[in-house]
C-alpha cells in the first residue's frame, strides 16, 4: 500500500515537471499547427486545394522538391555510409578529431554554409580556377544560380544529418563479427550485405528519414543557390505569403507540404519496425 | 605471393587504403567550403574574387562600426539567450520527468516533445505569423524568442535525457534519504553530475536560436536579426562583410566546441 502510494506520488510530481514543456509545446506548437490546418479547410479556403492541384506550375514544384530531395538524400548516403565505417575503426584519439571534422559544419550556420559555397562556385571561385588552370574549360562557366548548386549546397549542409545515426549504429557492432563471418568462409561482398548492412540498417533508416525530411522543407540553399531558377516549395510558400500577401494560399501550401512531411516520415518509420521485426524473427529461429 | 593469405591480404590492403581515400576525400567535401569564406574575408577590394587580388581589414572594420550589423548581433544575442534559458529549464524538468515517475509513457512524451523536429520551418513560420498577428506579437523580440524555444526544446531534451539515463539516481536518493530534500538533492547532486550534458545543450540550443532564420523572418517586421541581415545582405550586395562575419561565427564555433569537448573528456559522440 505504501509503495504504490509513493508511486503513485513519484508519478503525480513526474507530471507536475513535465506540464511546463507540454504547456509551451501545446500552445505554442501544436496549436498554430492545427489553427492553420482547419483555416485551410474553412469556407472558401477550400477550394485552394482545387487550385493547387489543378495548377501545373504548383504540382511542378512540389515534383521538384521532392526529386531534389531523392537525389539529396542519396548522394548523402553514398557519401556517409562508407565514411561512418572508416571513422569506426579509427583509433579514440582519431575518432575525436573525425567527429570534430563533422561537427564543425554540422554547428556552423546555415547561411555561412550557404554562403561559402557562393564563393565556392563564384565566376571568379576556386572551382572555376581550377578547372580554368586544368585546361577544361577555357571561359569561366555557371556554375551557382543552377540546380547544381542548390544539389551541392544542400548535400553539403545535410551530410552530417546522415553521418551521425550511421556511424552511432556502425559503431556498436561487434568487430569479431567480421572476423567470425570471414572464418566461416563469406567473401567481402556477402560480410558487407549479410552482416554490415543489416546490423546498420536502423542507422541507415535513420540518416535517411533526417536527410529527406530537412530537404523537403530546405528554404535558404534553394533562395541564395538556385538564383530563381529553382522553384521549390518553401520558396513558393514565402513568395505567396511574403510578395503576394496572400496568406491563405500559404496556409494551404504548408499543409500539403506538412502532410508530404508525415507521410514520408512515417513510410520510413514502417520500414524501420519492419527490418527489426524481421531481424528478431531470424534470429529467434 | 601465391600463398592466398598473402593475396587476400594485398585485396584488403587495396580496400582499407581505397576506403580511407574516399573518406578523406569527403573530409574535404565538408571542411573546405567553410574554409573558402577565410581570404575572401581579408580581401582589399569589394569584389568577390577567389583568390582576393589584395588583402585588408576593412570588412572586419565595416561590421564592427556598422550599427545596423552590431544591432542585428545584439538582437540575436538577447532572442538567443532568452530562448536558451527558457529552452533549458523546461527541457531539463521534462527529461527529469521522463526518466524518473512516468517510465511506461517516456516514449509517447518524448516523441510529442520532438515534434518540432520534423515540421519544416517554414511551416511553423507560417503558423505562428497566424497566431502572433491575432495576439499582436508580430514584430516583438519576444515573440521570435518564444518561437525559437520551441524549437530548441527537442535538441536539449534529447542531450538532457541521455545525460540523465547515464547519471545514477541512487545518489540522489541517497541524499534524501539522508535527509536533503529533493530540491536540494536535485540541486547538489544531480545537477553537478550532468553538467557537461546541461552546457551541450545550452550551446546547442543557443546556436539554434542564433542561426535561425526563417521564423525570425516572418516575425520580425521592421528590424532584424543577425540571420535576417546576413540573408538581405547576401541577396541584395553581395560584400565581403559577410566574409568577415561568417569566419568570426566559425571562430567562435570552434573555440565553444573545444571547450565542450575539453569538458567531455573527448565523448565527441555525446554533441552530437
Amino acid at each position: 500500500m505504501n509503495l504504490r502510494f509513493q508511486a503513485t506520488k513519484a508519478r503525480t510530481s513526474s507530471l507536475v515537471l513535465v506540464s511546463p514543456a507540454l504547456v509551451l509545446l501545446g500552445l505554442l506548437f501544436f496549436y498554430p499547427i492545427l489553427l492553420l490546418f482547419f483555416t485551410t479547410l474553412e469556407g472558401e479556403n477550400i477550394g485552394n486545394y482545387a487550385q493547387v492541384v489543378n495548377s501545373g506550375t504548383s504540382m511542378q514544384v512540389f515534383l521538384n522538391t521532392l526529386r531534389i530531395a531523392a537525389i539529396v538524400t542519396v548522394v548523402d548516403l553514398v557519401l556517409a555510409y562508407p565514411l561512418a565505417i572508416y571513422i569506426s575503426r579509427l583509433s579514440p584519439a582519431g575518432k575525436a578529431i573525425a567527429l570534430f571534422l563533422v561537427l564543425i559544419p554540422l554547428w556552423t550556420s546555415q547561411l555561412v554554409r550557404t554562403y561559402a559555397w557562393m564563393v565556392l562556385l563564384g565566376r571568379q571561385g576556386p572551382i572555376n580556377n581550377m578547372l580554368i588552370w586544368l585546361g577544361v574549360i577555357d571561359a569561366p562557366i555557371r556554375l551557382a544560380n543552377s540546380e547544381f548548386a542548390v544539389v551541392a549546397g544542400m548535400t553539403h549542409i545535410l551530410l552530417p544529418y546522415m553521418l551521425l545515426p550511421i556511424y552511432n549504429s556502425v559503431s556498436k557492432i561487434d568487430n569479431s563479427l567480421f572476423d567470425a563471418a570471414r572464418g566461416l568462409g563469406a567473401g567481402a561482398f556477402s560480410t558487407f550485405t549479410r552482416v554490415l548492412v543489416p546490423l546498420s540498417i536502423q542507422g541507415v533508416l535513420a540518416g535517411v528519414s533526417l536527410v529527406l525530411v530537412l530537404s523537403l522543407g530546405v528554404f535558404i540553399m534553394p533562395a541564395l543557390l538556385g538564383g530563381g531558377r529553382v522553384p521549390v516549395i518553401a520558396l513558393l510558400i514565402e513568395q505567396q505569403a511574403g510578395s503576394f500577401l496572400n496568406w491563405a494560399m500559404a496556409g494551404t501550401l504548408s499543409a500539403i507540404l506538412m502532410v508530404i512531411v508525415m507521410i514520408t516520415f512515417l513510410i520510413i518509420k514502417f520500414a524501420t519496425r519492419m527490418f527489426v521485426r524481421g531481424r528478431i524473427d531470424v534470429a529467434s529461429t | 605471393m601465391s600463398h592466398p593469405l598473402s593475396r587476400l591480404k594485398a585485396s584488403e590492403w587495396l580496400s582499407r587504403g581505397l576506403l580511407s581515400a574516399f573518406s578523406w576525400l569527403v573530409f574535404l567535401f565538408l571542411v573546405a567550403p567553410l574554409l573558402v569564406v577565410v581570404p575572401i574575408s581579408f580581401s582589399g577590394g569589394s569584389y568577390l574574387r577567389f583568390p582576393p587580388d589584395s588583402y585588408s581589414v576593412r570588412w572586419y572594420e565595416t561590421y564592427f562600426t556598422s550599427q545596423s550589423w552590431i544591432d542585428a548581433t545584439l538582437l540575436s544575442i538577447l532572442v538567443g539567450v532568452v530562448a536558451t534559458i527558457l529552452s533549458v529549464a523546461l527541457g531539463f524538468l521534462f527529461a527529469l520527468g521522463i526518466t524518473r515517475g512516468l517510465r511506461s509513457w517516456s516514449g509517447t512524451l518524448e516523441k510529442v516533445a520532438l515534434a518540432p523536429m520534423i515540421v519544416p520551418s517554414i511551416v511553423y513560420s507560417v503558423s505562428m505569423y497566424s497566431l502572433f498577428s491575432d495576439l499582436g506579437l508580430v514584430g516583438t523580440w519576444y515573440g521570435i524568442a518564444l518561437a525559437h524555444t520551441v524549437l530548441c526544446l527537442p535538441f536539449v531534451i534529447i542531450i538532457l535525457t541521455a545525460g540523465l539515463k547515464e547519471y545514477d539516481i541512487d545518489q540522489e536518493t541517497a541524499a534524501i534519504g539522508l535527509g536533503a530534500s529533493r530540491l536540494v538533492a536535485i540541486r547538489r547532486i544531480t545537477i553537478p553530475q550532468i553538467r557537461s550534458s546541461l552546457l551541450s545543450a545550452a550551446f546547442l540550443a543557443f546556436i539554434t536560436s542564433f542561426d535561425e532564420l526563417v521564423v525570425a523572418m516572418f516575425l520580425s517586421s521592421t528590424f532584424g536579426t543577425l540571420p535576417k541581415k546576413m540573408f538581405d545582405n547576401i541577396r541584395l550586395q553581395i560584400d565581403p562583410t559577410i566574409a568577415a562575419v561568417s569566419v568570426l561565427e566559425i571562430v567562435m564555433i570552434v573555440i565553444v566546441m573545444f571547450v565542450l569537448l575539453r569538458m567531455n573528456k573527448g565523448k565527441a559522440s555525446r554533441l552530437a
